[in-house]
């Protein structure tokens, strides 16, 4: 039985993967690999995960507005806490003692890692639903992205400040990164045709990077079947060697950019044989590409390394959660996330519903 | 819905009148968590004020020095602030569609009926919980006015008001240092509310009472705004509240 993994995340020779409410947790170093010891009763879907400094410890956030703590070596829960609104993305502070959460309702609450009961800080708000979360290399300033097109750099701790807003993105932040050799570069994407790359203290663009011509030539160039719009779904970069990596909701493709004196310069395309869930790279630069699953799919997942076009991981480690529900009717619309932020979606879908209630009442008179 | 009469009809001698209110009734509540159909500006310096500010901005003139220094927010009915302050802007900012074509209507026959008052007001429909930072620099603005806010009573409601940690953070970036923020409710428990709210943020510090007794813009909102003038005619008691915007330390 194949499950796909929605969320993939690396930090320190450590590889999560999530289906569902289940986490695997593979080292790289050991090549071992477990399995959090999840509660069966409660199996809310897990929204987001983060690793601390030394991947130690993984938060993660669930449907179920529960925020966990584990330890990573033991697959023990350490800690769980409640969170008011559903999280969208999780920082560490650099000494792994407290996290910042960001949810969709806008506000970020601040939480120590421990087994304390406590509501959350409320550090900052927005009106809009947040998307992602970062905190600058020095910790001076936390930065965060929403669906009305804002990243805002706010001082920290002193989220009373407000630095500056980064704007000029059109449409909804789904994801930001440092490009982290070179601490003022900022990258950032969404719905744009574009990413941005700023120069986040100044609130400046230094460059956008056109996103949405590489699609249509990809797609055209290799016959895949086209999307209505271009959703970023991850960044992600491997610092050794300054490379960036983008893929998107929906298509089989990943973008490569090198980073060369501030800016990004496209490499190349990898047509993956599958539908991208999500990206990540291991500290060995090899690049890990978790697939949509449905009976044709061959590989859960596909490890790219720069020494040989593909190469498939051994999967047997990787395949079998327990008590996991059949795959083969999977459905493309649960792993659809980010396309929902788009507004017109979002208002085409309320148009809909309101025509449905309309022709009910119309039924019952 | 009756209309008021078209200032182009104007012939010499002709008062336009203004617009009749009880035809621009609007529920008080609107919600600004959700998308309003609204157009804004990416960001300050590609907006074009030249609709609202016509004798100060023109739509393709590179040299306008000018920009807003007061907001009104949610500016229910109120324009009387103008003639007060003839050479600073004013913003009225309302998300609420009907409210938003009263008060404009009522600016443009009061342009036509006083050649060069009312020029320096204007109305727009916005989200001022969204947007203000894609409209203003920080530190443009000098004055900002939240006059007879939507209370939202309930207690899981009090995450809409107007005034909120939160929001105080964004109204701090965008006012300058010295200025001003004013707070009118005939609402007792709001009143404490924005003044614990503005008392705990580091970057206000409420000007006494006494400090204001020479301020132009309180007699106004207490006497002359339309909010206020209600309130008169209820016989409610009307709170106000005015911080300055301090330094970061």
């Amino acid at each position: 039985m194949k499950v796909p993994y929605h969320i993939i995340k690396h930090s320190n020779n450590c590889i999560a993967l999530v289906f569902n409410n289940k986490i695997k947790i593979k080292n790289l170093s050991t090549n071992e690999t477990i399995e959090l010891k999840q509660d069966e009763i409660n199996n809310s879907k897990v929204r987001s995960i983060a690793f601390n400094n030394d991947a130690s410890v993984l938060a993660v956030a669930s449907d179920d507005k529960k925020l966990k703590f584990w330890d990573v070596k033991t697959g023990v829960c350490l800690s769980i806490k409640n969170t008011p609104k559903k999280v969208n993305s999780i920082v560490f502070e650099k000494n792994g003692k407290r996290i910042l959460i960001a949810d969709g309702f806008g506000d970020v609450y601040r939480y120590t890692v421990d087994n304390s009961v406590e509501e959350g800080e409320l550090m900052l708000g927005h009106v809009s639903m947040l998307t992602d979360i970062l905190l600058s290399n020095d910790e001076k300033y936390v930065l965060t992205s929403d669906r009305d097109e804002k990243i805002r750099v706010t001082h920290y701790p002193k989220t009373y400040i407000i630095h500056n807003y980064c704007l000029g993105h059109k449409e909804y932040i789904s994801k930001m990164i440092f490009i982290s050799n070179n601490d003022k570069l900022l990258l950032s994407g969404g719905g744009d045709d574009y990413l941005y790359l700023w120069d986040f203290i100044n609130a400046k663009i230094i460059q956008k990077i056109d996103i949405k011509t590489l699609i249509e030539e990809a797609i055209e160039s290799n016959n895949l079947s086209s999307v209505e719009s271009y959703n970023v779904k991850e960044i992600t970069y491997y610092s050794k060697e300054n490379i960036v990596a983008v893929c998107f909701e929906k298509l089989p493709l990943v973008f490569l950019f090198n980073v060369i004196k501030d800016k990004l310069y496209y490499k190349n395309t990898i047509i993956n044989e599958d539908i991208i869930l999500d990206i990540a790279f291991d500290n060995f630069g090899r690049l890990w590409i978790s697939n949509f699953v449905d009976k044709n799919t061959k590989n859960i997942i596909n490890v790219i390394s720069k020494y040989s076009p593909v190469e498939y991981l051994s999967n047997e480690k990787l395949e079998f959660f327990e008590n996991t529900d059949e795959c083969e009717s999977n459905d493309m619309s649960e792993y659809i996330v980010v396309e929902n932020l788009r507004k017109e979606i979002l208002d085409a879908k309320k148009a809909q519903q309101e025509e449905e209630n309309i022709a009910k009442k119309q039924k019952t008179e | 819905m009756e209309d008021s009469e078209q200032s182009s009809n104007k012939r010499p001698g002709d008062v336009v009148k203004l617009p009749r209110k009880r035809f621009y009734r609007q529920r008080a509540h609107a919600n600004p968590f959700s998308d309003h159909d609204l157009i804004y500006p990416i960001k300050p310096d590609e907006m074009d004020w030249s609709p609202y500010f016509p004798k100060y901005f023109s739509k393709d003139s590179k040299d306008n020095t000018k920009k807003v220094d007061f907001i009104d927010v949610g500016c229910g009915y109120g324009v009387a602030l103008a003639p007060l302050f003839p050479d600073k802007l004013i913003l009225g900012m309302e998300i609420r569609t009907k409210v938003e074509d009263y008060v404009k209507k009522r600016i443009d026959a009061l342009r036509a009926n006083q050649e060069d008052l009312y020029q320096n007001i204007a109305v727009i429909r916005m989200n001022a919980m969204k947007f203000l930072p894609n409209f203003f620099e920080p530190g443009q603005l000098s004055k900002m006015f939240f006059l007879f806010p939507d209370p939202h009573f309930k207690k899981k409601k009090h995450k809409n008001r107007i005034i909120s940690p939160n929001l105080l953070a964004e109204y701090a970036y965008l006012l300058k240092v010295g200025g001003q923020l004013y707070t009118a409710t005939d609402v007792r428990e709001l009143h404490e509310w924005m003044v614990e709210k503005c008392d705990a943020h580091p970057l206000f510090e409420r000007i006494p009472d006494e400090e204001l007794k020479d301020d132009p813009c309180i007699n106004c909102i207490l006497n002359e705004t339309e909010e206020g003038k209600k309130v008169a005619r209820n016989k409610g008691d009307k709170h106000f509240a005015v911080y300055r915007r301090i330094e970061n330390n």
